[in-house]
């Protein structure tokens, strides 16, 4: 039994191509809104992420200071 | 005039903040972008954020933009990919099947009172969108996406995990239940 044939295409509806709604007048207003905002978010994290790895950086840096430099061995001398 | 590409590279090397170029994308998109979302969303409410989401996240990946297609095609993907996610999270599931019982009975499924409502509105932009609501989800979105985007059947069958042969199907038949809706609406006018 060969299988059903297709069914001839019904044509496409021409108009939805050009159709569109009302645009609504703040949407321009929301994306500028909403693209500052996680730009200003993305500012903050990358800030508080270099302010923190200076602050330990600092604080490594001031251990280090504080460790007793390696004093040179004394030769000994026949004199004690 | 300058093309959406050339834009799309001002918008690219434009210094932080300066968003002129790519707000000029955003003109020249943005009806289609919002028309695109309230009618794959089949919701009004949702439409604008979801619009705006479009815009947003299409701004945040304008370096991906390679220039193989055109920026229309490519900003069309994305609002495709991002509203189906959006209805799929909304119902939990993909698309119901055509052959689904609870299609084949789908006057429950209808928006009847609102559309019906709309129908009576009268002019043709109204005429178009309250015949597309008539249409269930699984009607209407593979509609949109061939005759109001434009996607190859063979798109559109992979963006729904669809048979080609299921999204002819349902395709024809959308086309052929728009029709009726639409013409309805003429016949009760005169």
């Amino acid at each position: 039994m060969s299988p059903d044939p297709e069914p001839p295409d019904v044509p496409p509806i021409t108009d939805l191509g050009s159709h569109t709604v009302d645009v609504d007048p703040d949407l321009r207003g929301r994306v500028h809104r909403s693209i500052n905002r996680r730009v200003l978010a993305a500012d903050t994290v990358d800030f508080s992420l270099k302010i923190l790895a200076l602050t330990a950086w600092d604080y490594l840096k001031a251990v280090f200071d504080l460790l007793p430099a390696e004093k040179p061995e004394k030769k000994e001398t026949p004199d004690g | 005039m300058t093309t959406d590409e050339q834009l799309v590279q001002e918008a690219r090397t434009a210094r932080p903040g300066d968003l002129r170029a790519f707000d000029e994308l955003v003109r020249r998109h943005q009806a289609k972008v919002q028309t695109n979302c309230r009618y794959l969303s089949g919701n009004e409410e949702d439409a604008l954020d979801l619009a705006q989401e479009v815009l947003v996240k299409t701004y945040f990946n304008l370096d991906r933009f390679q220039e193989r297609s055109r920026f229309g095609t490519w900003i069309g993907r994305i609002k495709v990919n991002h509203c189906l996610n959006h209805l799929r999270k909304q119902k939990g599931k993909a698309f119901v099947d055509v052959e689904d019982p609870g299609v084949q009975a789908e006057s429950a499924l209808h928006h009847g009172a609102e559309a019906d409502a709309e129908l009576l509105a009268g002019d043709a932009r109204a005429r178009i969108g309250a015949a597309l609501d008539c249409l269930t989800d699984s009607l209407r979105v593979p509609l949109i996406m061939r005759d109001m985007d434009g996607l190859s059947y063979q798109e559109i069958a992979d963006d729904l995990n669809l048979g080609l042969s299921a999204v002819k199907m349902r395709i024809n038949r959308a086309r052929t239940e728009f029709r009726a809706a639409y013409l309805a609406e003429e016949s009760h006018e005169s």
